[in-house]
């Protein structure tokens, strides 16, 4: 870059038309147009040219072909057109026609790089500018890949929910096997309660409230109460000459009621076949463990006992 | 889960020993009887603990021997009515009745002895009477305790 030093004025003597004249002239020096400055700022990278280069120009996207071999490649479009040697310039073209399509994410295909740096080899312009008719081709063209996109999204969101029904229906039948065994957890809290309140009631009717002093001393004024009409006072020389004279039965309530044990506890002693139930059962148990012998069969022999 | 297994196990040995205590209940009645008795003897014939305890051994094996014979009568006579009876079949009831009374009357002569060496002659001859007045005491003391039907023991089959 030859530039004249001695030509250039401080920045601090700015002049504006100094300024673009400068600028100007930097960019004819460079190659760079003014006009493509302003339309293509963001472009920065220089264009590195390519030898040779395989033009190819793909419309769409071949992804949502059910096969590689439905790819929908412009390919009888460039058959003809023979490998292109790029020279090395520092112009670039513009491609108003062309409409690249973008990859969608979901597919996992990667292209070729070349493939996508090929778009932006600077190409020749007879060769880029197509008809109208052309555009209208690859108009319908792009509207019946778009169709294929479509339907394959849709298999793809009928091949979704049928997936989602069958992760679904397993668990439905879990729920149908849970609701047709019994609860048995449910079943055993219900028993466990149960016999809570049982042991708590049983519990309750065992252990009795300690009786206060109160009652206590109550308890037995009723006692001596209750007992006092039915006392028999006795004096101790009538009891000795009434006891002799009276059967042996009413003796010994007499001597039951010196001991101080209950009268009303005494049955007298009958023969057995005249006894009440208790009584009746009481003599067999005693007789059993040994206790007393009945006399059942000494009707004959009363006055022989010894 | 395993705590409520826990639990149940718990209140059903709960459950078992409250069963336990009530299976007991009519020997404890017994036992009550039983003392009840000591104590009855021990007053009327006025004896040491030690002429008790003699005086009871030698009591109790002869009330079994006594049980045991009267036990062999009433099972032949206690269903017929002594009143209603045929000729032959009062002679026969009388000669059993003799037979009993003779038993009774050994089973006296042999223990006897036995419970004067225990506690002394003089209490042996009112031993008779005592019993005759223990007795009803007992019945009403069993009454009182309102003694239950004890199960008796399965006996086994003879093949």
């Amino acid at each position: 870059m030859n530039i004249e030093f001695n030509k250039i004025k401080s920045p601090f003597q700015s002049d504006r038309n100094h300024m673009s004249e400068l600028a100007l002239r930097i960019q004819r020096k460079v190659g760079l147009d003014a006009q493509e400055l302003f339309e293509y700022p963001e472009l920065k990278e220089p264009l590195i040219p390519r030898n040779p280069v395989q033009l190819s120009v793909e419309f769409g996207n071949s992804y949502v072909s059910e096969s590689p071999e439905k790819t929908f490649i412009e390919s009888h479009k460039i058959k003809n057109v023979e490998p292109v040697v790029a020279e090395p310039t520092n112009q670039s073209w513009d491609v108003p026609s062309i409409e690249f399509k973008t990859i969608p994410q979901e597919i996992e295909i990667h292209t070729e790089p070349e493939t996508t740096q090929s778009m932006t080899v600077p190409m020749a312009e007879e060769e880029v500018v197509l008809s109208a008719e052309e555009i209208a081709l690859e108009k319908s063209r792009s509207a019946e890949v778009e169709r294929k996109r479509a339907e394959a999204a849709s298999r793809y969101a009928a091949l979704v929910d049928e997936s989602r029904s069958d992760y679904i229906a397993p668990t439905t039948q879990k729920d149908s096997k849970s609701e047709s065994q019994l609860p048995w957890a449910a079943i055993l809290g219900l028993v466990a309660s149960v016999a809570a309140i049982a042991t708590a009631w049983w519990v309750w009717s065992v252990i009795q409230p300690p009786i206060t002093i109160e009652q206590v001393a109550e308890n037995s004024r009723r006692n001596t109460s209750d007992a006092q009409p039915n006392a028999v006072s006795v004096a101790p020389m009538e009891t000795g000459l009434l006891t002799e004279s009276l059967p042996f039965d009413s003796q010994l309530i007499v001597e039951m009621i010196e001991d101080g044990e209950p009268v009303s506890a005494v049955a007298p002693m009958t023969h057995f076949s005249k006894m009440n139930d208790q009584s009746k059962i009481s003599m067999v148990e005693l007789e059993n463990n040994g206790l007393l012998t009945m006399d059942l069969e000494d009707q004959l022999f009363e006055d022989a006992q010894l | 889960m395993k705590k409520i297994i826990l639990f149940v196990v718990l209140v059903a040995g709960l459950n078992f020993l409250h069963a336990q205590r009530v299976d007991s209940g009519s020997l404890n009645k017994i036992d009550v009887v039983k003392e009840y008795r000591r104590e009855l003897f021990k007053t009327k014939l006025n004896l040491t603990d030690k002429e008790l305890d003699a005086f009871l051994t030698v009591y109790n094996e002869h009330q079994i021997e006594m049980r045991k014979v009267k036990r062999t009568f009433r099972r032949k006579w206690f269903s017929k009515d002594a009143d209603n009876l045929s000729n032959a079949d009062a002679q026969e009831y009388f000669n059993d009745a003799m037979a009993l009374q003779k038993a009774e009357q050994a089973l006296i002569e042999k223990y006897a002895p036995l419970v004067a060496d225990a506690i002394g002659w003089s209490k042996a001859v009112r031993v008779n009477k005592v019993e005759n007045e223990i007795k009803p005491l007992l019945l009403a003391k069993a009454n009182t305790l309102k003694l239950q039907k004890s199960k008796k023991p399965q006996k086994k089959k003879k093949s």
